[in-house]
């Protein structure tokens, strides 16, 4: 396989967009890629769109050819791709796929959502699309209650307590206020984590991720294409060291133990092995914290943090912007949202933004940063790992 | 409570299956499987989803009725309060959804 570099990144805020068409955003943020690459539109040659429920919620499918269309791209194969709230971790990695299999030398992977403008309970239905409602329908069970079982069970068997978790609550609400593209950053105190209106215990409001609009994008390129960029781009190469992706179980009974998602491990095993680095070289990860207690086993499952330290870690500082590894320096799905299908290629642009070392929380000496995006109840999940090439 | 199983190669399979996920058989057995088990986690849902709002605040819990049997379910309104590793047993079925009180 040929590596891959990452040229160009695009984003919008991400937050509310009631003004804008789902299209419209995904096309602001292909269009900031494509300036940032310095990559014409002819060269490139496939588009894969990573977007979770714009049927349900916006009546809208077909995304990715009108993307395309919208901004004149050639008539190269354009794809949704659909992995909940992994979409687009799953798009990045198609589009790496294309130029790593030599099909094409230049790929954009563009992640999409808008949200805010649904009612809560059309928002909840659509969102519930990724359960597997055969088998954990009839329960009631919703996602935040998925992550009250996990957290549960993390807290009786390794003491993990509410400090604990609201430590990580406070790292990324604090962490987004200096992001620009963040939602809703905030300095919040234990006290207003712990008595903010209960969910589904022990998920309090602030523990869990807001609804979002926004778009993200990458463009993607050969080695070859990347090296003759090289001299005329205003920012350094990033390149693609892994890119994996896995599947778990879609149901709670398929889970051997609901404090760790095996497809995470799985896909963070097999991304260090490709990459050629341990989780020790990792200086910074932009993680799926769509809930606060999902940071905590996140961590321990990419084997950032020891297994039942999640907790630990977070409130002595550990995954701080200054701490052994920092964790969601962006703020994270809690503070700078969870677009669904935009989130994974968001995570890409915070993590390109460090390697080239103009984040607004920038890691010092920041070499190698890794994304991690998870959908449903850990059916599917990617893996990137990714270095700056100085 | 009535479950089914590969009648192949034994594996216990949900409700829904249509073929074995060990062996891939379609050839299912019947068998009487516990009614109690173990209780491994709950969380109170406050916020409903559509259809379950009139329930709220409703357990969640998921048993182990065997090693190789985790189901999800409900507690029962009128369940003993639930604490992690209780004993609790299945008292009946809503709407497709098992549900169980914690043993005396």
């Amino acid at each position: 396989m040929r590596d891959v570099y990452i040229v160009g990144i695009g984003s919008t805020t991400f937050g509310r967009h009631a003004s804008e068409s789902i299209e419209n955003l995904a096309v602001g943020a292909v269009v900031d890629a494509l300036i940032d690459s310095m990559v014409a539109r002819d060269q490139i040659g496939a588009l894969y769109l990573g977007n979770f429920i714009s049927g349900p919620l916006n009546g809208k499918e077909v995304l990715a050819g009108i993307v395309a269309d919208r901004i004149g791209l050639p008539n190269i194969p354009c794809t949704k791709v659909e992995g909940a709230c992994a979409s687009g971790g799953i798009a990045f990695r198609h589009a790496c796929m294309a130029v790593a299999s030599g099909e094409v030398d230049a790929a954009i992977a563009v992640g999409v959502e808008t949200m805010t403008h649904a009612p809560t309970k059309q928002t909840t239905a659509a969102l519930n699309c990724a359960m597997d409602n055969e088998n954990d329908g009839p329960s009631g069970l919703t996602f935040p209650g998925l992550f009250g079982l996990a957290w549960r069970m993390h807290a009786d068997r390794f003491g993990t307590t509410r400090q604990h978790v609201s430590a990580v609550v406070r790292k990324n609400k604090g962490n987004g206020l200096h992001n620009p593209l963040a939602q809703m950053g905030a300095e919040l105190s234990d006290a207003a984590i712990a008595d903010s209106l209960p969910i589904c215990d022990p998920i309090q409001l602030y523990d869990c991720c807001p609804t979002s609009d926004g778009a993200a994008a990458v463009v993607v390129v050969s080695k070859t294409v990347a090296q003759k960029l090289r001299a005329t781009l205003k920012h350094p190469l990033v390149q693609v060291l892994a890119a994996v992706q896995t599947r778990g179980s879609p149901s709670i009974g398929g889970h051997a133990d609901l404090i760790s998602f095996d497809a995470t491990v799985i896909a963070a095993q097999r991304a260090y092995a490709l990459a050629g680095v341990s989780a020790q070289d990792i200086d910074l990860v932009e993680l799926h914290d769509c809930f606060s207690i999902a940071e905590v086993i996140d961590s321990e499952d990419l084997g950032l943090v020891p297994r039942g330290q999640g907790g630990y870690w977070a409130h002595e500082g550990r995954t701080a912007v200054d701490g052994d590894v920092a964790i969601n320096a962006s703020g994270g799905l809690l503070a700078k949202g969870h677009p669904v299908g935009a989130t994974g290629l968001g995570q890409v642009f915070e993590v390109v933004s460090q390697l080239r070392h103009t984040h607004p929380n920038q890691v010092q000496n920041a070499r190698i940063g890794m994304t991690h995006n998870l959908g449903g109840a850990g059916v599917a999940c990617t893996v990137s790992i990714l270095r700056g090439v100085q | 409570m009535t479950m089914q199983r590969c009648t192949n190669c034994k594996t216990t399979l949900t409700e829904v299956a249509v073929v074995c996920v060990n062996c891939l058989s379609r050839e299912f057995e019947n068998f009487e499987a516990p009614t109690g088990g173990r209780l491994v986690s709950w969380t109170t849902i406050r916020r409903a989803p559509a259809g379950y709002c009139a329930a709220a605040p409703y357990d969640v819990v998921v048993v182990d009725l065997a090693p190789t049997i985790r189901v999800t379910g409900r507690l029962a309104p009128d369940s003993l309060p639930p604490s992690m590793g209780a004993s609790v047993h299945q008292v009946g079925e809503e709407n497709g959804c098992r549900l169980f009180v914690v043993s005396k």
